[in-house]
């Protein structure tokens, strides 16, 4: 009986969660302004033209999209700097749970064809890819950016078993032609064409 | 039942189940039997003892026999014959059966709640550190060489 409460003792606490920070330093505070404030920011330039409710504004990537209900934005203020994430971040909530979109921009003009290439070779190369999961497909936003999405699936180890995810990359050019890519994060084998035609429903270049 | 009564009843007892009681004596170790329960136990604790004693009995007397010992065959019997014999509650085979069903069932309960904490784990669908670590990797080595041409 000691032996059994021993293994469940170690089944606990080999399965607790890790709860992810989202920058890249270690000592990143997180802060999460609801998608009200962020509408109040945009609301305050009067210049501005009018933007739909729940905007979210890619300031680095200078894209925008209307993510809608559940999603937690998370701004990685410090580890942002200097790094090619663009925040916030979007964490999916309810609904949205168990997706992430993060945003990723060059620093100079870069072609997606090139990033394609890149991306191609690093999933093919990488370990914890599922091999011949690489598709391309072109994609039209409703606001007109174009460019190509690419998705792979990849294993993340878990306990006894492995759990299967998808990543879809949106990768298209912003408007001083930077690269811009959408990195979508959700398990396999949820449904996801709901966010995905969200992205292409509301992307637009700021 | 005094000393002398219960060597008499034994003495009874050997005789029945050595096939060698007369009808008289049958019918007296019979009513002996019936005045009690404890008699009646007794008798079945008896025989069981001598039924094993007689096959061992009959085992060293084949060892003794052939001067070659008791085989692997006899020496298996033979310890199953004891076994049997020594299978009272807290000793014996029986003792060591019960705990290690305990055992058994402690594991397979621990398991189970491995089993189910992972299947948890996997279905709380809040994404870990580890579950984007594997594409967050992959676009940033893309962004950086498309940074560094």
């Amino acid at each position: 009986m000691v032996l059994s409460l021993l293994l469940c003792g170690v089944f606990f606490f080999g399965c607790k969660r890790e709860y992810p920070n989202y920058g890249d330093n270690p000592q990143t505070n997180t802060s999460k302004p609801s998608i009200n404030q962020l509408k109040a920011a945009d609301e305050s330039d009067a210049n501005a033209p009018a933007l739909p409710q729940g905007t979210v504004i890619f300031d680095k990537a200078e894209i925008l999209l209307v993510p809608g209900e559940e999603w937690d934005l998370i701004k990685t203020s410090i580890s942002a700097e200097g790094s090619s994430i663009c925040i916030p971040v979007l964490n999916g909530l309810g609904g949205n749970n168990g997706a992430m979109i993060r945003v990723f921009t060059t620093e100079e003009k870069s072609e997606v064809e090139t990033a394609i290439s890149i991306l191609k070779t690093q999933v093919e190369s990488n370990p914890n890819t599922i091999k011949n999961s690489f598709k391309l497909t072109e994609f039209n936003s409703v606001f007109g950016v174009h460019g190509t999405q690419v998705s792979y699936d990849y294993l993340v180890k878990r306990f006894l078993t492995g759990k299967k995810f998808r990543a879809q990359v949106y990768l298209f050019q912003n408007s001083k032609k930077r690269c811009v890519a959408i990195n979508f994060i959700t398990f396999a084998d949820k449904d996801s064409a709901r966010i995905q035609e969200m992205i292409r429903d509301t992307l637009q270049l700021n | 039942m005094n000393p002398s009564d219960e060597q008499y009843f034994f003495d009874l007892a050997t005789k029945v189940i050595a096939n060698r009681a007369s009808d008289g004596e049958r019918q007296e170790f019979e009513a002996l039997l019936n005045q009690s329960s404890d008699h009646r136990e007794r008798f079945e604790v008896f025989k069981t003892d001598l039924i094993v004693a007689k096959d061992i009995v009959s085992l060293i007397d084949a060892a003794d026999a052939t001067g070659a010992g008791l085989n692997e065959k006899q020496l298996e019997r033979l310890q199953r014959d004891v076994d049997e014999a020594s299978s009272t509650p807290g000793h014996g085979k029986s003792y060591h059966t019960f705990y290690l069903i305990i055992l058994l069932l402690g594991l397979l309960f621990a398991l189970a709640v491995g089993i189910f904490i992972n299947i948890s784990s996997n279905r709380t669908l809040a994404l870990t550190a580890d579950d984007i670590s594997t594409p967050d990797e992959i676009i940033k080595i893309v962004i950086n060489t498309l940074n560094n041409r």
